[in-house]
């Protein structure tokens, strides 16, 4: 395995680790407050390279500059990251009628919005007839379902039956609303951007990204001017997080949020405003690590980017502890650095990642709980 | 009765959480055919001990011995919470944990689990399931009907009155037939008149041969049906005795009602 | 089961029967009831895990390639001069005689496939026996797709499964290794076959109704509710666990053969966490430890997969679309009402006066099991002091 131990792959390494603990922060707050693994977050990261392509120019670039792009597509990712928390998590945590119509009725208009931009702008999909004989013949198969949901209507426990309470956990529901919210996303940007790995125009990214960085080759790394950008982009990030967290206001309204959210309450914080705000900051790294991501690895933009990237930094959140703000950062150096120096497979930083669950549930800087009755 | 014996026996039991200790050095003896009360201020380490004796905690150090019904004796540290229900401790929780969404007569047969044989294939191929059924139905009825519930058979638990859902967990407890029953709190929440019904069952509970160990605040409860008591505070027992020796020793005094009590 | 669920079952159960003498053996409809039949075992299986023991499973797709490709394999076994070999890779017109090609081999090769997968659930159990909730998702996913990636190594990895796994493009069955039953060709446009997937999904469908009703079953819900409560009562929490996943694994081995014998080919890059997802979500919608909520969600999700697969009436929709709907109907399920269409339904008879006077005449004798309706009270005395 020695020939793993380059200084490519070290520099790989560090690049990945940087990313990762950029996605992982995002998955870490929030399972910090709300106890929800936030499946949909690895789609903000795809959402964000996404319209950083789109604001640059898809084919040329005939947009605005990649790092000025940046930009909005944070903004633009913190909005959705805001509104998957509105639409998705908060009626979960609190009834609330309206909005749970609303936001049904929000994400059902998206939905079809998207297949009707998908069907005017298909030309493989014609409004042609078909015979009687095909009509009736998925008349048939929709019996099925609607036949069964009479079924289930008016009787004790169905449709229209008294119900008979929940028998999930809130906690599981919320964990499927997450995997249904991911679920849409992925759908959304295949429908609207295809199933085609794309790439920023090679012109839109500048050309010292691509030049090897003098500086580093005295201590023999082959660094590229991206892989620096990506270093100096994360740590600035960290930074600004770190102090967010423990220096502001909204910081420590955050803090008290993740170890106690009732006693938090009492003490005049808005929960739920704190809880968003968590979703913005997370959402807007996550878009900056989408676009970095893009930019290092090159022609693999596509919606299913977020998956892998995302399962990965959410095994960093685990291993440094989750709800650690730290913690997920020095997770994200550790998975990068185990995903680098064993040749980019997935295989083995997930087979880690289950291994911190089972082993050091509580992570590395997670502080250990006594066990209850 | 002549033929009693010491059911329960813990000997410097102790237990550190982090540095904290919450238990220190308990010698304790819980007779059979009595009803016990472990009493002490809050924070006291009563509820510890109780998870200590049923394995939902590991101790530190010292030991817990456990009489069954059958005369043999077992060494109960390290061993797991589903194991010591077996031997024949049954156990209620100071914060009910009852199965809310399922019927009061289901939450009784899953504390028959445990005397009931069937196991994993034989309930996928369906050998002769009704007759073990009926017996298992048959008795958690009866067991309902011993703590009051048989009218409310196949109400869902969380649906119960609170003092109800505690008096389901106590048939619950009781479907394992233990030789040791640990009630925690049992009358938290209760008003006068439930608590009076609580104490005629604890009574009963006991003449059916059931040796009763309780933490209890409510002391008319604890001063009205215990044999004896063991007061802790701190962690460590400071006093041990009859009810009525306990309640006028100075330092049970001085641990409810501080030093000016005196 | 109640007599509505029986009647409604047996109307059920003779809709399917006589299913094909409307529909015919070949065409769109039966193969899509083939399809919707091969789903519903996969999603029972889930059941036990997910609905049952209440631990959300999202790498269930790993019984569903484990059992394909057993199957696959096993139908593949061929006698050569050399001796036995696989027919895997090989050009399909000169393989030689299947070894188990006898007539009905292929039960033995399904239960093969269940207990292999079985196997693989116990293995996969073991080590996740102290995470719940959300951990245990992620773990089995992980899992899942730490076998998906491996399962598509070839030789430029550690080691070469493409022998075994067909790589990138799968395992075919040669033609000339179709299994037969009762002198019939396994292929899915016969009537034997229609007629195995129906049995089979009735078995999966009683098998995991008794599990429900048993004792082990209750103290699956047991573990569901409240682990420490479960414990408390004496249930093994660990074991209940392990046969959970060891059933659930098996029936989901063979609901994986089927798909086998169903598509001819095995192609583990087709076998990927959208498959755990979309049988999740039939468990989901229908209700998680509903059987018979399982049962019609999943024909639900699989029959709406299907219309929106093709033209309908001059509209199509875009086959990935329909990943964009379960998505919404998982929200939209959970939201408003998270126990599903068909919530399980714990029914308890009422007790009678008569009974309720024959089982509690006195309670001397409350802890003897059997204790004889009526006679306890006489015998109580001494039943007490007798301890």
């Amino acid at each position: 395995m020695s020939s793993l131990l380059t200084p490519e792959n070290l520099v790989n390494a560090l690049s990945l680790g940087a990313l990762y603990a950029l996605i992982a922060v995002g998955y870490t707050m929030v399972y910090g407050i709300i106890k929800l693994i936030n499946f949909a977050h690895g789609e903000i990261f795809m959402l964000g390279a996404f319209w950083a392509l789109m604001l640059v120019g898809a084919e040329q670039a005939t947009g605005i500059n990649l790092f000025v792009a940046i930009v909005p597509a944070m903004l633009l990712c913190a909005a959705v990251g805001m509104s998957i928390d509105w639409t998705a998590y908060l009626s979960l945590r609190r009834r609330l009628p309206l909005a749970d119509w609303m936001s049904v009725a929000l994400l059902a208009i998206l939905g079809l919005g998207a297949i009707a931009y998908k069907l005017t702008g298909d030309t493989t999909h014609t409004w042609h007839s078909e015979t009687a004989h095909g009509v009736l013949r998925w008349a048939v198969i929709a019996l099925v379902p609607v036949t069964m949901l009479a079924l289930s209507i008016g009787e004790k426990g169905g449709l229209l039956g008294r119900s008979l309470g929940r028998v999930t956990s809130d906690r599981l529901s919320a964990l499927i609303t997450a995997i249904g919210m991911s679920l849409i996303l992925q759908t959304l940007a295949q429908l609207i951007w295809g199933a085609d790995y794309r790439a920023f125009p090679e012109d839109a990214i500048p050309a010292f990204m691509n030049e090897r960085v003098g500086a580093f080759d005295v201590v023999g790394l082959p660094v590229l001017g991206k892989e620096l950008a990506i270093w100096v982009t994360a740590l600035a990030m960290m930074v600004a997080l770190n102090l967010l967290v423990t220096r502001t206001k909204i910081g420590t309204a955050m803090r008290a949020c993740s170890m106690d959210q009732e006693t938090a309450a009492l003490m005049g914080i808005s929960v739920d405003r704190v809880i968003a705000f968590t979703f913005v900051v997370g959402s807007a790294m996550a878009a900056v690590a989408g676009i970095l991501y893009a930019v290092k690895v090159g022609g693999n933009i596509s919606f299913r980017m977020g998956y892998y990237p995302g399962l990965l930094a959410f095994a960093a959140a685990v291993l440094g502890g989750i709800g650690n703000v730290r913690g997920a950062m020095l997770g994200g150096v550790l998975i990068g650095f185990v995903q680098g120096f064993t040749g980019g497979a997935f295989s083995v930083p997930f087979a880690v990642m289950i291994l911190v669950l089972l082993v050091l549930p509580r992570g590395i800087l997670g502080e250990p709980q006594a066990t209850r009755a | 009765m002549s033929d009693s014996y010491v059911v329960l026996e813990t000997s410097r039991l102790r237990k550190d959480f982090g540095g904290v200790c919450a238990v220190k050095d308990v010698d304790m003896e819980v007779t059979s055919g009595t009803i016990t009360a472990l009493i002490g201020p809050n924070g006291a380490g009563k509820t510890t001990v109780f998870n200590l004796v049923t394995g939902n905690y590991d101790a530190t150090a010292g030991s817990v011995r456990f009489t069954d019904a059958a005369g043999a004796t077992h060494d109960l540290l390290g061993r797991r919470p589903d194991r010591i229900a077996r031997l024949g401790i049954a156990r209620t929780f100071q914060n009910i944990r009852l199965f809310g969404e399922v019927p009061t007569l289901d939450n009784v047969k899953l504390g028959l689990h445990s005397r009931t044989r069937r196991g994993a294939l034989a309930a996928l191929l369906r050998f002769p399931a009704a007759a073990e059924e009926r017996d298992v139905h048959d008795a958690a009825y009866r067991y309902l009907d011993f703590v009051g519930l048989a009218g409310k058979s196949h109400e869902l638990a969380r649906n119960l009155p609170y003092g109800e859902q505690r008096r389901l967990e106590i048939a619950r407890a009781l479907a394992l037939a233990p030789n040791l029953l640990l009630l925690d709190e049992p009358a938290a929440g209760m008003n006068p008149q439930e608590t009076e019904d609580l104490m005629a069952l604890i009574r009963r509970i006991r003449d059916l041969g059931t040796t009763v160990l309780l933490i209890e605040h409510d002391m008319r409860l604890v001063m009205g049906i215990s044999d004896r008591v063991v007061v802790l505070d701190h962690g460590e027992v400071i006093a041990r005795g009859v009810p009525g020796d306990v309640k006028n020793a100075p330092d049970v005094i001085r641990a409810y009602l501080g030093d000016e009590a005196i | 089961m109640s007599r509505t669920d029986a009647v409604f079952g047996a109307l059920a159960l003779l809709a399917a029967i006589v299913f094909p003498w409307l529909a015919g053996f070949r065409g769109t409809l039966p193969n899509v009831a083939l399809y919707v039949g091969i789903y519903m075992i996969l999603a029972l299986g889930l059941n036990v895990v997910v609905g049952f023991t209440g631990l959300l499973d999202l790498g269930y797709v790993a019984f569903l390639a484990l059992g394909a490709i057993v199957t696959a394999l096993l139908l593949s076994l061929t006698r050569t001069e050399s001796g036995i070999d696989w027919a895997i890779g090989v050009s399909h017109d000169v393989v030689g005689e299947p070894l188990l090609g006898f007539d009905g081999a292929i039960l033995i090769i399904l239960l093969a496939a269940g207990l292999a997968c079985a196997l693989l659930g116990v293995l996969r159990g073991i080590p996740t026996l102290r995470v719940r909730g959300d951990y245990y998702a992620i773990v089995t996913l992980g899992i899942a797709e730490i076998l998906y990636e491996t399962a598509l190594w070839d030789d430029t990895n550690l080691l070469n499964f493409t022998r075994v796994t067909g790589g990138a493009f799968g395992i075919k069955l040669p033609s000339s290794h179709v299994p037969h039953l009762f002198g019939q060709k396994l292929y899915y446009d016969q009537p034997v076959f229609y007629y195995l997937v129906l049995a089979l999904v009735v078995s999966a469908f009683l098998l995991t109704h008794h599990l429900n009703r048993s004792r082990v079953g209750r103290a699956m819900a047991a573990i569901r509710l409240d682990e420490t409560a479960a414990r408390a009562c004496g249930v093994d929490v660990s074991r209940h666990k392990l046969i959970a996943f060891a059933v659930s694994g098996f029936v989901g081995g063979i609901g994986g053969g089927l798909y086998t014998l169903w598509s001819g080919t095995v192609a583990v890059k087709g076998l990927d966490v959208w498959q755990s997802i979309l049988i999740l979500c039939g468990v989901v919608l229908g209700g998680m430890g509903s059987i018979r909520g399982t049962a019609v969600g999943i024909a639900g999700l699989m029959c709406l997969g299907e219309l929106l697969r093709e033209d309908f009436g001059g509209v199509s929709v875009p086959p990935e679309a329909r990943f964009l709907i379960y998505g919404l109907l998982l929200i939209i399920v959970m939201r408003f009402r998270p126990q599903g269409l068909l919530p399980p339904v714990r029914r308890s008879r009422a007790v009678t006066d008569a009974e309720h006077a024959a089982l509690t005449t006195g309670h001397a004798r409350l802890y003897d099991l059997r204790a004889p309706a009526g006679a306890a009270a006489a015998a109580g005395a001494d039943a007490v002091e007798g301890t």
